[in-house]
């Protein structure tokens, strides 16, 4: 069991350096980081802004994810190393030890701590070798008998199913919407996300992924009430990224 | 190669969540967000407890789920079915009767004895159906009622155009948003367009129950047809016109909203 845990976690790559990977959409990124501001402490926000030049919540993840390489402690992590867990790792040592650094690594190790916890959270953004190498086809039924002439299936992708499908259920949804939404959603449950630590919460994402793709796979035609917690899921992905992320900042930016 | 794939997806996802709404996810999401602007702190207390997210955000729920397992029952209730009197029809088949159902089911602290999942499921029929009762092409009428040309059906009186070609007055509604010049807006635009009523004029649209509701939807649905006339093509109008009709949605998503707060205000009383 350790072994093949073990094995899970070197497995699990973020395919942050390909063009093609969204983790979250562009909303959902926008109401992540602006929930995680509102539960941070005072002294993590001034840093933040100190550091950054900007909050938390004006932080633009598309644009500005291309940091590279990190030095912490003679160790160099590079991109080609891709290893999700082990460079946030790095970069939550180097947050622990801020002082230590030059400014432009202060700025580099925290822009990649908020990345990665957010991105190892997204189902759209992880990949397990030999299961899920970024995006593949399946189908859902509309819900009607496939004797119904009005039966049809219709084409989604891992991907758009995590980054389109469900954010565009609430196409309305401004960030203070979403924000609203998870205060609500998360009330009295904040301890419940934050146990653990970076490795346990990529296994934990791992497992629940292994498991979705045991029946959501290429090809696979799944019922459309498959989706429905697939939504749940999508929601509790972003609460753990939201109090995981204002947890970890709280801690180390004190 | 790989940039045009995206968009061609992106643009079909579009499409994938479009056909999932009725009235619109945005304005379904609207009633829900007026609603909750109007509700008591009693029963915005309780709703948060049993839906664990907003009003706004199980405003199109009903609509993912319509042919889902063990919900397929609510397929009947997307619609307000008018008799040959004119009156809102009670049968089983139609919103009118899950209002009602719902609404006695659930007040003078009786949903404190029920499965908190099936209260949370009453609330998010409520939270939708109240809104889709005030879309005037979800008001049923018989189809012996004039107007009547040869594409009348019951939830589509009559095709209006775009660009010239046909299309659907039920499938305008439906996408209404991205039909008339709303596209990407947020819930808080949205807002400000409709809940604009005073003090009296919510009041009195609160006033009631679902059958007098009803009764004042289906007088709100045929003017419908003096707003938007057969063949109109909706690519050619002033805009005057498009205000018009925005003005007559705005005002109807307005009345849902309230209503959704006077029942669950009612409930949870």
């Amino acid at each position: 069991m350790k072994h093949y845990i073990k094995t899970l976690v070197l497995m699990l790559l973020l395919a942050l350096s390909s063009n093609e990977a969204f983790a979250w959409c562009e909303i959902t990124h926008k109401a992540i980081l602006k929930a995680v501001e509102q539960r941070l402490t005072k002294p993590a926000k001034e840093e933040i802004v100190a550091v950054l030049g900007k909050p938390l919540s004006e932080v633009e993840f598309q644009k500005e994810r291309k940091t590279t390489t990190l030095n912490t402690e003679g160790r160099s992590v590079t991109r080609e190393l891709e290893d999700a867990v082990v460079r946030l790792e790095n970069a939550l040592f180097a947050l622990d030890n801020f002082d230590a650094y030059s400014d432009e690594n202060k700025k580099k190790s925290l822009l990649i701590a908020i990345y990665h916890i957010v991105d190892i959270h997204s189902p759209a953004n992880i990949k397990i070798e030999g299961l899920i190498d970024g995006d593949f086809e399946f189908y859902h039924n509309n819900g009607r008998e496939r004797t119904n002439p009005r039966f049809k299936l219709t084409k989604l992708t891992w991907q758009r199913l995590w980054t389109k499908l469900f954010p565009g259920r609430h196409s309305a949804f401004s960030v203070d919407m979403y924000c609203t939404d998870i205060d609500i959603a998360t009330r009295g449950k904040a301890k419940s996300y934050i146990g653990g630590n970076p490795r346990k919460w990529v296994e934990e994402i791992g497992r629940e992924i292994r498991s979705i793709h045991s029946y959501c796979h290429e090809g696979a035609e799944i019922n459309l009430d498959a989706l429905l917690p697939l939504e749940e899921m999508h929601d509790e992905c972003m609460y753990r990224a939201i109090y995981r992320l204002a947890y970890l900042l709280n801690k180390s930016l004190k | 190669m790989k940039r045009a794939k995206l968009i061609i997806l992106t643009i079909a996802s579009a499409f994938i969540a479009f056909e999932a709404s009725a009235w619109g996810a945005p304005q379904h999401s609207t009633v829900g967000y007026v609603a909750t602007r109007h509700l008591t702190p009693e029963a915005k207390k309780w709703c948060d407890h049993y839906l664990r997210h907003s009003l706004a955000y199980y405003g199109p729920w009903m609509d993912h789920i319509r042919y889902c397992e063990g919900f397929k029952a609510s397929r009947a209730w997307h619609g307000l079915y008018v008799t040959e009197a004119n009156e809102p029809s009670t049968h089983e088949r139609g919103a009118m009767a899950m209002i009602k159902r719902v609404r006695e089911e659930m007040k003078d602290g009786k949903h404190l004895m029920m499965n908190d999942s099936i209260v949370a499921d009453n609330i998010r029929y409520l939270i939708h159906t109240v809104g889709e009762i005030h879309c005037p092409v979800h008001v049923a009428f018989p189809l012996s009622f004039e107007p009547r040309y040869e594409e009348t059906s019951e939830f589509n009186r009559y095709d209006i155009k775009k660009k010239g070609k046909t299309l659907r007055l039920h499938n305008f509604w439906d996408g209404i948003g991205w039909q008339l010049g709303r596209r990407g807006w947020t819930m808080e635009q949205y807002l400000e367009v409709t809940d604009t009523f005073s003090e009296e004029e919510r009041k009195k649209a609160m006033q009631g129950d679902e059958i007098d509701w009803g009764r004042d939807c289906i007088k709100d649905a045929v003017k419908l047809y003096d707003i938007m006339p057969r063949g109109m093509d909706i690519a050619k109008i002033s805009e005057e016109k498009r205000q018009e009709i925005w003005d007559y949605a705005d005002y109807l998503v307005a009345k849902g909203g309230y209503r959704l707060a006077a029942i669950l205000n009612e409930i949870f009383k």
